[in-house]
């Protein structure tokens, strides 16, 4: 039972994590962006280039990670999708682009590194540690630490910053934010890079536990959407509620049916909330109710 | 001449299916990402029938397209409760549980070990084996989805389905119940995936999960958008061209493995150009519903 408990915080950490990154990405922009996934993944790639093939520490391993994240994150928005939604009023012609420019990301790492899971690590097989009578590993342990660190500081981050606040006004009402003098463009670009950083984070450290490959990013992406939407946009404290019930649906799912069957309950518990509480935990209006 | 021929039973069958997104979202522009899931309904369908029971394609494809109707009515009363890139992810959803359910139930579809021996269409006795005479069966049943699409798009349902794309509000306020109207065009858009799916099935003879994935809705997604929304010709052309021009590939002599993973990165940035493009001229495309 205690180990099931570590589980699901274990899920929940990765799933948390992903949420926030998704969200730095898709609170100032108010567009979904597929394309996160592979730049995600493009960072834990980067991880393991740095790590296994340059012999870096892992921590500095990780710094490259996100950086290469943030700024192909930030490239791809200023370069595509930007210039799409300021181009078009259909909020679905940036989403498509994205979902093509993840197709091309994808591929690209999948014909520069295969196909094959990649280990971070020396190859052999490490021990786990063992804690009155929890089983658990390095790696999980800091993709706990790291995850209570990254959403402590982002929520204070952004309600007590000049930039969160600039980042929450260009969120729910960038023209106001305009005659304010903020500079929305910038703020975008510069959310959308943090978020594609801990994106990086995020399938770094997911890497170093379960191994990296190229369809991490969407597995992640969807971990992060859901809990995002469930968790209703706004405040980012929020995403806690959300991290945690999709970590009890996916790890109930696999205790009592098949772990394979993990994706589609993240995904029926989306759409069971689209369905009955469309606004999620924090009551936040999204469009997502037909007008 | 045997894989020229075979490349047209593909451009065809890829062709239907780019029509069957057409009606389902086309003509509405609400983008939906589980027609892959549609199609692999009918090939399923097909396959479990003509392999358990041993019935001809003339049975097997009606129930197929009553079976991806069904599958697509429970998915279309949930995601038409959602507007555009809410629409889209719930369909991706969607996409993604019809994948899981392919690959996991196992009574059923074997999962991923698929079903092999799927038996040749009989025609009159004579088994179509060649391809010359599946190139002709898959013209026959495309101008026949032709048909049905182009005389729907000129329908009444038809013109309403145009006029939701433009000014969906404008549309209810005539008194149309736009609901319904998108929920029809969904399941008969669903319903039309199932045709090729059936064909497709009987014409590898063995299908698996792994030809039903959400990569295979982006490619379909990616012919529609190259073809234009709503317009029933450039689904062909469209077809042609995105299986067409990649196999050129295969003269410049890159590896199998590499090859596939070029493909489909030609496939994105050829989508990310078309996007680009029609947004630039202000295409259809481009055009919100209720805008002035």
């Amino acid at each position: 039972m205690e180990q099931m408990v570590f589980n699901v915080l274990l899920a929940a950490s990765l799933n948390l994590l992903a949420a926030v990154s998704f969200t730095f990405v898709y609170l100032p922009t108010r567009a979904f962006n597929i394309a996160h996934a592979a730049v995600s993944v493009i960072g834990g790639y980067a991880c393991y280039f740095a790590f296994s093939r340059l012999s870096l520490p892992m921590p500095i391993a990780m710094l490259c990670a996100a950086i290469t994240s943030g700024v192909v994150g930030a490239l791809i928005e200023d370069a595509a999708l930007r210039r799409l939604r300021e181009q078009s009023r259909s909020t679905w012609v940036s989403l498509v682009a994205s979902i093509a420019l993840f197709t091309v990301g994808i591929n690209l790492i999948s014909l520069l590194f295969g196909d094959d899971v990649k280990v971070l690590g020396s190859g052999s097989v490490g021990s786990s540690q063992s804690w009155f009578g929890l089983f658990f590993t390095l790696p999980q342990m800091v993709m706990v630490a790291v995850c209570a660190l990254v959403f402590t500081t982002a929520s204070l981050f952004t309600q007590n910053s000049n930039f969160g606040r600039k980042l929450i006004g260009v969120a729910f009402n960038p023209d106001l934010a305009e005659i304010f003098g903020v500079h929305s463009r910038r703020v975008r670009l510069t959310a959308v890079a943090i978020g594609s950083a801990l994106g990086g984070l995020t399938a770094s450290l997911a890497a170093w536990d379960t191994g990296l490959h190229p369809g991490l990013g969407f597995r992640l992406l969807v971990a992060g959407i859901v809990t995002m939407i469930i968790s209703g946009v706004g405040m980012l404290r929020w995403l806690l509620g959300g991290a945690f019930l999709l970590a009890v649906a996916q790890n109930a799912a696999a205790y009592f049916l098949d772990s394979k069957w993990m994706d589609a309950v993240a995904f029926f518990i989306l759409i069971g909330f689209l369905i009955w509480k469309p606004l999620g935990f924090s009551g936040r209006r999204l469009k997502k109710v037909e007008v | 001449m045997d894989y020229v021929l075979h490349l047209l039973v593909f451009v065809l069958l890829y062709g239907m299916i780019a029509l069957s997104l057409n009606v389902a979202s086309g003509f509405t522009q609400l983008i939906s990402l589980a027609q892959a899931g549609f199609f692999g309904v009918g090939a399923y369908t097909t396959a479990i029938l003509a392999t358990r029971f041993g019935w001809p394609l003339w049975v097997n494809l009606p129930l197929g397209m009553a079976a991806a109707g069904l599958v697509a009515l429970p998915v279309a009363l949930v995601a038409l409760r959602t507007v555009e890139d809410y629409f889209i992810i719930c369909t991706m959803g969607m996409g993604v549980i019809l994948f899981s359910v392919m690959n996991n139930w196992m009574d059923l579809t074997r999962g991923p070990r698929g079903i092999p021996g799927i038996p040749p269409v009989t025609l009159f006795g004579h088994p179509v084996t060649a391809k010359w005479e599946w190139v002709l069966l898959a013209a026959v049943f495309y101008a026949g989805v032709f048909w049905g699409a182009r005389n729907l798009k000129r329908s009444a349902l038809g013109r309403v389905l145009v006029a939701i794309s433009e000014d969906e509000i404008f549309c209810q306020s005539l008194g149309k119940n736009v609901g319904l109207v998108k929920l029809q065009s969904f399941v008969l858009g669903a319903m039309l995936a199932a045709v090729p799916g059936a064909l497709y099935a009987h014409y590898v003879s063995y299908i698996d999960p792994t030809s039903f994935t959400i990569n295979e809705s982006i490619f379909v997604l990616s012919i529609i958008i190259l073809g234009g929304m709503g317009n029933l010709w450039g689904s062909l052309a469209a077809a042609a061209f995105m299986i067409l021009v990649p196999e050129a590939l295969r003269f410049v002599g890159l590896p199998g493995g590499v090859a596939a993973n070029v493909r489909q990165m030609l496939y994105g940035a050829s989508l990310v150009l078309v996007v680009f493009w029609q947004t630039r001229s202000g295409a259809r495309a481009d055009t919100a519903p209720g805008q002035v």
